[in-house]
């Protein structure tokens, strides 16, 4: 999907600091509708910062964000249908959501139902996060993101405590899911991504970060091995 | 079309819905007229009162402060040694049930059983108090022990005590120190009520207050108790324990009034009356069926009764204010403000809310249902603010309502079921207590009965009381093992 030219947000020499010492360093970047943008780089990079700091940008106008962060955020005790759920919480009212927390309307039940079959999950529907494994929780946390039919997705390593198969198929199933809502809405999607075949398989542009600072921002068929090998080299 | 797995209401829900519909079951009996005509007349004057308070003469302040302190201060020191003592034979069933037991007994059933014993005298408050606290500090120092015991490095072939003192001690010591200080707070307001029964503590002075309806000295009472509630901590040092102990010694030494020749009569008036008069089987069936019917049958309903409504408006107050308190909600001049109410109001001993309301609303259920709810709902409150905090949210964490239903309540619900079912005990011992007030409770009958001296009569009636706190303590226990509710010492030690 070609990107359009009006971008969804703009930051310019953005910095951050945190406890005096700079993790964000004079960042400049454009997102734009329909992107697939994958960030790459190595733990402490500032990525996950990145996403924070463009989660806040976007959080203070109209695109609905979907977000998944790194600590997933979910509700133990709540089943795996109500944290999916809360990803649209804002679009019914408090007696709707009340009465759906005590008693899930079928309708959403069969939407979330439908969602969780692309992640194997749909078995799993009404037990509580804490019942389920690192990677299963991962994998709702993706589909909240998904149901929350989010203009933008912000995903901070989605895929990190599942296998490589595993990883591919939800990363496969967010893309999936993002391509059928792009064709209404245009979705965009941000990932920071450990594995750079999975970067590179999937995204329009590959942003690389060092020490907080932007040092690689290009599609992937312009960018060679050598390239992206620093990204991730040990100190 | 996807078939997905049947919804089952949660079991938290489930069990909250339960607690509403034996409320609700209880609601038909229950006597909650409003039969004061002018309660907003009785309201203006109390209010007015708290705006202007005025402090007791003097001499008779400190005396009151000195003796409320004393009971309290004696009775938690010889009950947290003795506690300490007993918790390293917990083990041994005879001595849990004989914990149980006399903890299962209200202090101010004791002040009442220890008056008739020895007459109004310090003994008797200071026993009224150290007894059943020797009990809970056995129970609560048992399982602190045991709570560290793993933890514990101990050398190989050390006896018993040698294995405590060098490889547990260290490790125990602040969580005794911390529990004996909250257990000291709540010694200042067991001996702050013993006042009711006559014994000359700062509630003595505030009923007499009260009842005059001199509520400008009743609020100065009410506000130096909250400043020593309030101040504990910095006035509560170790350094400072030997000259606490000469002060408590010295300000309940010589004290008159202690009766020992009532002993003899206590001990023969507590046998019941048929077995005195020396009547059969039959003459004791008839003595016992007869009180069933006219005091322990309608005792035990009136306590259930005022429990189970006392315990979901107790919920109910809870999920209401604990936001406020909250800093997942609100900022912090309100959170402060809230934290203020919730202190006051948790430090504020039921009995004396119930006593204020009884004056305003008249003699019925309703003041002691109310008193119980906010005391207990405040304490709860108070706690699970404390643990929202702990809550980690995520950057799109919704706000307000939604953030209350999906985000917080699922993550304290646990925690805040199983302070419900520690309260529902204390709820259920605290409207026997209100008896004494009034309300037709359990404590009204065991009242009535030392006001007639039928001793035997009262012993009874304190043991039925005491059974029936076992038995809701035990269904709280297994409510909490079913519900897989957290139970340590940690919750316990806010009883």
């Amino acid at each position: 999907m070609t990107p359009s030219p009006q971008p969804l947000l703009r930051l310019e020499n953005a910095e951050v600091f945190y406890q005096q010492q700079r993790v964000l360093d004079e960042v400049t970047l454009e997102l734009h509708q329909g992107e697939r943008i994958a960030l790459l780089g190595k733990s402490g990079a500032g990525k996950s910062t990145l996403l924070k700091l463009i989660y806040q940008h976007l959080s203070n106008t109209d695109h609905r964000v979907g977000w998944v962060p790194q600590q997933l955020g979910l509700v133990d005790k709540l089943s795996v249908f109500h944290n999916i759920y809360m990803g649209r919480l804002d679009q019914h009212s408090r007696s709707y959501n009340l009465i759906n927390l005590l008693w899930p309307r079928p309708k959403h039940v069969e939407a979330i139902s439908k969602l969780l079959g692309s992640f194997n999950l749909d078995q799993q529907l009404y037990k509580t996060v804490s019942q389920l494994s690192g990677g299963q929780q991962q994998r709702v946390a993706i589909a909240r993101a998904i149901y929350s039919q989010a203009d933008i997705i912000l995903a901070d390593e989605p895929a990190s405590s599942l296998d490589k198969t595993m990883a591919d198929t939800v990363i496969s199933a967010l893309l999936q899911h993002s391509e059928q809502h792009s064709q209404q809405h245009s979705q965009s999607c941000v990932i920071a991504l450990h594995d750079t075949q999975q970067a590179l398989a999937f995204a329009d542009r590959i942003i690389g970060i060092q020490q907080g600072k932007i040092v690689l921002n290009d599609h992937p068929d312009n960018i060679t091995p050598d390239q992206l090998e620093p990204l991730y080299d040990h100190d | 079309m996807i078939s997905a797995p049947r919804y089952h209401l949660p079991t938290g829900i489930r069990s909250f819905l339960l607690l509403l519909a034996a409320a609700l079951l209880c609601l038909p009996f229950a006597d909650i007229e409003i039969s004061n005509r002018s309660p907003w007349q009785e309201f203006a004057a109390m209010a007015g009162g708290f705006f202007q308070p005025t402090l007791l003469p003097f001499d008779e302040l400190i005396a009151a402060i000195a003796q409320t302190f004393s009971y309290a201060f004696l009775a938690v020191c010889t009950a947290a040694v003795g506690g300490l003592f007993l918790s390293l034979f917990f083990h041994q069933l005879w001595l849990r049930s004989l914990c149980a037991a006399i903890r299962s007994v209200h202090e101010l059933f004791w002040g009442l059983l220890f008056i008739q014993l020895i007459g109004i005298h310090p003994l008797a408050g200071y026993l009224a108090i150290a007894l059943p606290y020797t009990g809970i500090f056995a129970k609560v120092f048992a399982e602190i022990i045991e709570e560290h015991q793993s933890q514990a490095v101990a050398p190989r072939h050390s006896d018993r005590f040698s294995h405590f003192f060098y490889a547990q001690w260290p490790q125990l010591l602040p969580h005794f120190r911390s529990y004996s200080l909250y257990r000291l707070e709540c010694g200042l307001r067991s001996s702050t009520v013993l006042g009711f029964i006559g014994l000359p503590t700062l509630g003595f002075h505030l009923e007499t207050a009260f009842m005059q309806g001199l509520y400008s000295q009743a609020a100065g009472i009410l506000f130096i108790f909250y400043i020593m509630i309030a101040s504990l901590r910095w006035w509560m040092r170790p350094t400072l324990l030997p000259l606490y102990f000469a002060v408590a010694l010295f300000s309940l030494w010589g004290q008159e009034g202690l009766q020992l020749s009532l002993a003899s009569h206590f001990l023969h008036d507590i046998i019941p009356l048929p077995i005195r008069n020396g009547e059969d089987i039959n003459g004791i069936l008839y003595w016992l069926s007869h009180l069933g019917s006219t005091e322990i049958g309608p005792g035990i309903g009136n306590t259930l009764v005022v429990t189970q409504i006392a315990l979901l408006l107790t919920a109910v107050i809870a999920l209401c204010l604990f936001p406020f308190s909250s800093r997942q909600f609100f900022s912090l001049p309100i959170r402060f403000s809230s934290h203020l109410a919730l202190v006051i109001l948790r430090s504020t001993p039921e009995l004396i809310i119930a006593f204020a309301l009884l004056l305003l609303l008249g003699p019925s259920m309703l003041p002691a249902i109310i008193a119980l709810a906010i005391h207990n709902g405040a304490i709860i409150a108070n706690l699970i603010s404390r643990h929202s905090h702990q809550i980690t949210l995520r950057l799109d964490a919704s706000k307000g309502f939604h953030r209350y239903c999906f985000e917080i309540m699922p993550r304290i619900y646990g925690q805040f079921l199983a302070f419900l079912c520690y309260r529902w005990e204390v709820i259920l011992r605290e409207s026997a207590i209100l008896g004494i007030l009034g309300v037709h409770t359990l404590g009204f009958y065991i009242d009535s009965a030392f006001e007639s001296f039928r001793l035997d009569v009262a012993v009874i009636l304190i043991a039925v009381s005491a059974l029936l706190n076992i038995l809701v303590d035990q269904g709280s226990r297994q409510l909490r093992h079913r519900l897989h509710l957290r139970s340590t010492p940690q919750a316990q030690r806010n009883k």
